[in-house]
């Protein structure tokens, strides 16, 4: 009964951020997206203004337990009025079609469940189910697995929720193993949270965090293929190949962090998506890089897949005619992101002289020329082999994005949307592949775990391939 | 005979031939007016009738056949993983029950992690100073940093330290992977020649992966 009683504690303490989150949402226009993908988004958008706040709230020495977090919502609130009162300068018009075009949201609710469900659909609806069960299954199963997550995320949210607030000893003193001090607070923070909910620290069951992180991930893929029109089958279809990904298993099953910044990373390419989509509604750029900029709150990777997508909006709108408008609308998204995800960590990492791990930019200045080549070339090689040799690792998508590219790439090409994603996941291997040469440790001991630093380029293929799905259904029917 | 028509290209030409040959429908709508006898202009042929007849249907079964069989592929290897996980659970229950009969906690699944941090629990009071020690060439291997952390993890507040010498003369209490057991006690003899200290660390538990040693007062 106890154990049933934490497991509530943990589904309160990831609904209370999600209430929180839908609280903002409801100041952002978004009518092109489905109430499932915009209750997923409320879930990562609170989820960051709630650890933030509690971030601060340590920082200025208050405790944090229930009471510090239940205050949040009561904060907000008031501050969110304010904002309504004197933003109305920002209201993006929204046109008509932008209302029709939920994706297929708008036109299965017109059809009943029987027309809903076919033979198909309803095999992979028992398929996930199987594969999310045994997640489960194997989460609760075993005591203590992928150490580094446990020791890493788990014992800095075990500090935080025993010392109820953030230690400064947490970040400086070198003794204590707690390696990875340059990392971010987001994930353990929310462990914390989840503990202070359960009413005492669970090890154990807090495993389920990832777990239930990672049906959050396939129902947001869902979610984003049944928003761009593709049907109830083809979106399970692609939703439960990318599941299928050991890998994803792996990281659903340990306390690592990886998957809850695949949750960041999907939902804030995919809001920017549609902003490049249909150039209309900037709302979906504001909070596409919110979230991307919250990803760098969870790990120091979020932060590249935030500088690549700015870079990546930037190259593609580089010409355009109307790019003081465009510069107008981006500056002010990539300002806030900014200040409010990233600007807080960096400025307390400065203050504590926190420097990254495994990474420092002298490392690649000492290398020669041979030395750098060689490392290139043993990363490239370990990529590659990643990419398209590894079965149990989803290979099959990297096949079929060259197929895409083969035969849709001239259409991709002319279609800045579609272009966004397949930037992003080759600019993201390309500088995995880079940044090896600026590591302090050898490159083998970071290539180990390589098949997690593909995870997210692997989800960005996946929704390549659906994209471009999508694509080739509308040429079939021209 | 359109050949020779003025304003018609080679392209033209080519194509329409084509059409007419392969495409029924193009050639009967081009030469409506030979064949059909109505008073309807002879239309350009749309350029896709120059493509022979099934290769466009071809084109498309193929592409659906390699889309078909890539979306297998990866079904398949869903399969496989899924396969791959229900044995890991499996492992894990009779791992679980095997726990249970020898009084232990029914979730035990990780034998190697779970053994060194039962031994270090039971052996090692709290607050202790503790520390994981091995050689050096091993300072940077992931296996062991896992260990460390996972000690750190479930051992707090007890410090773990790596394999700084110093550091020995400190602490009260050794952890060792049972391997180095013979290598590092000749650190510990070199040690101790070195810094005169007498030290005498004496096993006071260990299993077949790991040992733990505790100084004598």
């Amino acid at each position: 009964m106890n154990m049933f009683l934490q497991f509530l504690g943990i589904l309160i303490a990831l609904i209370i951020p999600t209430l929180n989150g839908f609280l903002i949402l409801n100041f952002f226009k978004l009518p092109g997206l489905s109430q499932r993908l915009k209750w997923l988004i409320a879930f990562l958008l609170g989820h960051t203004v709630f650890s933030l706040s509690l971030f601060i709230f340590a920082v200025w020495g208050f405790p944090l337990n229930i009471k510090s977090g239940l205050l949040i919502p009561v904060l907000i609130f008031p501050v969110l009025l304010l904002i309504r009162r004197l933003s109305s300068w920002r209201g993006v018009p929204v046109s008509q079609s932008d209302i029709n075009s939920g994706g297929i949201h708008n036109r299965f609710d017109k059809l009943t469940i029987k027309e809903k469900l076919n033979l198909t659909s309803i095999l992979l609806m028992i398929c996930a189910g199987v594969l999310f069960g045994l997640i489960f299954t194997l989460a609760l199963s075993q005591a203590a697995s992928a150490s580094p997550g446990q020791a890493v995320w788990g014992c800095k949210a075990m500090v935080i929720y025993k010392e109820a607030g953030i230690p400064v000893s947490l970040f400086t003193d070198i003794t204590e193993p707690y390696t990875q001090q340059s990392y971010p607070l987001g994930y353990p923070l929310l462990l914390a949270w989840c503990h202070m909910c359960m009413g005492e620290f669970n090890d154990h069951l807090i495993k389920l965090v990832p777990a239930l992180i990672s049906v959050l991930v396939f129902l947001t893929l869902y979610s984003i293929f049944a928003n761009e029109s593709l049907s109830r089958t083809k979106s399970l279809l692609l939703s439960l190949l990318f599941s299928g990904n050991y890998i994803f298993i792996a990281c659903s099953t340990t306390l690592y962090a990886d998957n809850l910044l695949l949750l960041y990373t999907i939902q804030g390419f995919y809001l920017i998506y549609v902003y490049l989509k249909n150039r209309r509604n900037a709302d979906c750029l504001y909070l596409g890089l919110f979230l991307l900029a919250g990803g760098a709150w969870i790990k120091n990777e979020g932060l590249l897949y935030f500088l690549l997508a700015v870079l990546c909006i930037l190259i593609l709108d580089f010409g355009k005619p109307r790019r003081r408008e465009i510069l107008r609308t981006y500056i002010p998204a990539i300002f806030i992101s900014t200040a409010v995800c990233i600007l807080p960590w960096l400025m307390f990492r400065y203050y504590l002289e926190i420097a990254l791990y495994d990474f420092a930019f002298s490392m690649g200045l000492q290398l020669s020329t041979a030395e750098i080549f060689g490392i290139l070339k043993q990363s490239a090689l370990r990529a590659l082999s990643n990419m398209f040799v590894r079965v149990g690792d989803n290979c099959g998508v990297w096949y079929a994005l060259i197929f895409v590219l083969a035969f849709y790439g001239k259409k991709i090409a002319q279609n800045k949307a579609l272009l966004f994603p397949l930037m992003i996941t080759f600019s993201a291997i390309l500088f995995f592949i880079l940044i090896f040469v600026f590591s302090t440790r050898p490159p083998d001991w970071h290539l180990r775990s390589i098949q997690r630093i593909f995870l997210i380029p692997t989800a960005l293929a996946w929704m390549s391939v659906g994209f471009a799905m999508k694509l080739s259904e509308s040429c079939s029917h021209k | 005979m359109i050949c020779s028509k003025k304003g018609l290209n080679k392209f033209h030409c080519n194509s329409f031939s084509q059409g007419e040959i392969t495409t029924g429908n193009a050639g009967f709508s081009a030469l409506g007016r030979d064949f059909a006898g109505s008073e309807q202009p002879a239309k350009k042929p749309p350029r896709m009738a120059a493509v022979p007849a099934g290769t466009r249907e071809f084109r498309r079964d193929w592409r659906k056949f390699t889309v078909s069989f890539l979306l297998m592929a990866c079904l398949f290897a869903v399969g496989y993983n899924i396969w791959r996980l229900f044995d890991g659970v499996n492992t894990n229950f009779a791992d679980g029950f095997c726990n249970r009969l020898q009084g232990r906690f029914f979730t035990a699944g990780e034998g190697f992690s779970y053994q060194l941090i039962r031994l270090a629990k039971d052996k090692i009071p709290k607050g202790s100073r503790c520390c994981y020690w091995t050689i050096p060439s091993l300072q940077k291997e992931i296996s062991t940093e896992c260990r460390v952390l996972e000690l750190n993890y479930y051992l707090y507040p007890i410090t773990v330290y790596y394999l700084d010498d110093s550091e020995i003369l400190l602490s009260d209490h050794l952890i060792c992977d049972i391997a180095l057991l013979s290598h590092l006690k000749r650190r510990l003899l070199e040690l101790e020649l070195i810094t005169g200290v007498a030290q005498d660390f004496t096993i006071c538990g260990q299993n077949e992966h790991t040992v733990v040693l505790k100084r004598e007062e």
